[in-house]
């Protein structure tokens, strides 16, 4: 296990029944950091996130949180563990209002009795979504359903957010926004694996990265070290 | 602890209201029609659980209170009237937890036509069961009385409200409805949806198998494809269309809505019966999907707005 690493993963492999997506990948993620798990589509990433989160079960590999061996622990264990994913496209319930979304996100036993503070803290995080407290999150903009997507993993008390594709279909504006969110997340201590086709800011808040293709890492480094390869440069970020 | 809201004082001071006035018109009559009554709210309060607040819509709920009489008229004469009944429930929902794993990983319409299928397949199962044993119907003499009957019937349909009540209350309660509105986002904030959906199942099929040993001891005598009759599941679903199922109110207005209206225009007129439930049926389907009780909400709530102007 590698100093100081909240969460480690050792030759993950799996898919969906006989259609392998991974093929045994290794990253681990530092406690307070941001790591970026980045690729193209169809590399793999929201199959690990799956993986991680409990949702897909792996074939093969292991994952280690804290001292214990997370992998076959299911979903719900997973989260009142400390190890929350904010889904791809967002998830959140549509006929629900704001606030129903954000009390559900509480529903751990360990996050139950924090459902009041928790919502105050998603609120002065997220004003935005204060003011549309009772407004039914299906008719929330893009942005603002990411907003409520991060802010009901928040109210599960996280140790580890798994965010993956935050920005997917978002106006630039509101990458910007989310982004910032997260950095002042990991500023505020949360550690944070950060899976996005959004490769160039990704890199750029980053502490660490991964750069998965084909089910496999191919390159690994530090976010900035990252942004200055050539390869990633000619592939990724089409300099 | 919170204060009680009108979805859950309504009901239950409903339910409670009719079981008290019933019995003072002193007519057989009035008790057989509130036992009816009774008998349907309790089912369909039990259904509201899975189908309600799970978004589980089950087409085949007869078959826990067909379990329920058979295990009544199986255990007649071995132990006492009252713990047949309540072994009816239990081997119900004993059955639910037994069928929920595999029936419960389908959704949608799969789920409907699964339990409607199960329901089918159990009434053959039973009727060969009775065919191959030589018997054509039991008969149960020397039952309770029809006020006993009344009464035991009553709670049963106290006991539905207040799971129902007691259901949105707690953790359970707001899980289902993750479940209900998407069952991969309820699995990533941390719903154990398995456990959580099988509960559920299974706390729905324990009052129906009371009930299903009650409507036996009303009639005296246990006939499978009577006890599982997919009407009554059929009946179920119409009755939580009509009164809503999203909160207890639903399933008392529902049936008593249907029942009160068979009441009058059945025994007189029972093709416009029929005419008139199916037109009623799509006219709630397409103007009032939550039922009589959305559509006091929405009454209160536009008048709400039209007094805050």
């Amino acid at each position: 296990m590698n100093d100081g690493a909240l969460l480690d993963v050792r030759g993950l492999a799996g898919g969906y029944g006989p259609v392998k997506v991974l093929h045994g990948i290794d990253f681990s993620l530092p406690g307070g950091r941001i790591t970026a798990l980045v690729g193209g589509n169809g590399a793999g990433k929201t199959t690990a996130m799956a993986m991680l989160a409990g949702l897909l079960e792996p074939d093969s590999g292991t994952i280690r949180y804290g001292g214990s061996a997370v992998e076959g622990w299911g979903s719900a264990r997973r989260v009142a563990a400390g190890i929350v994913l904010v889904p791809e496209g967002r998830l959140v319930f549509p006929d629900m209002t704001v606030e129903e979304n954000l009390r559900l996100g509480a529903i751990n036993r360990q996050a139950r009795r924090h459902t009041a503070d928790g919502m105050e803290q998603v609120y002065a995080q997220f004003p935005r979504l204060g003011e549309r407290r009772r407004q039914s999150a299906g008719t929330l903009s893009g942005g603002e359903q990411q907003m409520l997507a991060l802010g009901r993993g928040l109210m599960s008390r996280p140790r580890i957010l798994l965010l993956d594709e935050p920005s997917l279909g978002l106006a630039p504006m509101m990458v910007d926004l989310i982004f910032e969110a997260i950095g002042a997340l990991a500023a505020g201590g949360m550690t944070i694996l950060l899976s996005e086709q959004n490769v160039g800011l990704s890199l750029e808040l980053a502490d660490r990265a991964y750069v998965l293709e084909n089910g496999a890492i191919a390159l690994s480094g530090s976010g900035r070290d990252l942004l200055g390869n050539a390869e990633v440069r000619r592939a990724y970020l089409g300099l | 602890m919170r204060l009680p809201a009108p979805r859950e004082t309504v009901p239950l001071l409903l339910v409670a209201a009719i079981a008290a006035i019933l019995p003072v018109f002193g007519s057989d009559y009035y008790l057989g029609v509130g036992f009816a009554l009774f008998g349907w709210i309790a089912l369909v309060q039990s259904w509201t659980i899975v189908s309600g607040l799970a978004g589980y819509i089950s087409l085949g709920h007869v078959v826990f209170a067909g379990i329920g009489g058979y295990v009544l008229v199986l255990t007649w004469g071995a132990v006492p009237v009252w713990a047949g009944a309540v072994l009816g429930a239990l081997a119900a929902g004993l059955f639910a937890l037994l069928v929920g794993l595999p029936v419960l990983r389908v959704r949608g319409p799969y789920f409907v036509i699964l339990t409607f299928g199960l329901a089918e397949f159990a009434k053959y199962v039973v009727i060969n069961i009775e065919n191959a044993l030589g018997k054509f119907g039991r008969l149960i003499l020397g039952g309770p009385q029809v006020e006993t009957l009344y009464w035991a019937m009553a709670a049963a349909a106290l006991a539905g409200t207040l799971a129902v009540i007691a259901t949105r209350r707690v953790r359970l309660g707001a899980g289902l409805a993750a479940v209900r509105e998407d069952e991969l986002a309820a699995e990533t904030i941390g719903v154990p949806t398995v456990r959580f959906k099988l509960f559920a199942f299974a706390l729905s099929a324990l009052l129906p198998g009371f009930v299903g040993a009650l409507f036996v001891l009303r009639t005296g005598y246990f006939e499978p494809a009577q006890a599982f009759d997919p009407v009554i599941s059929f009946t179920i679903v119409t009755m939580a269309i009509i009164g809503g199922s999203e909160d207890a109110r639903g399933p008392v207005l529902g049936a008593l809505f249907l029942v009160v209206l068979s009441e009058l225009l059945w025994a007189s007129f029972p093709q416009v019966y029929m005419i008139i439930l199916g037109a009623l049926l799509i006219g709630f389907v397409l103007f009032a999907p939550n039922g009589v009780a959305g559509l006091l909400d929405r009454l209160r709530s536009t008048g709400g707005a039209r007094a805050a102007t």
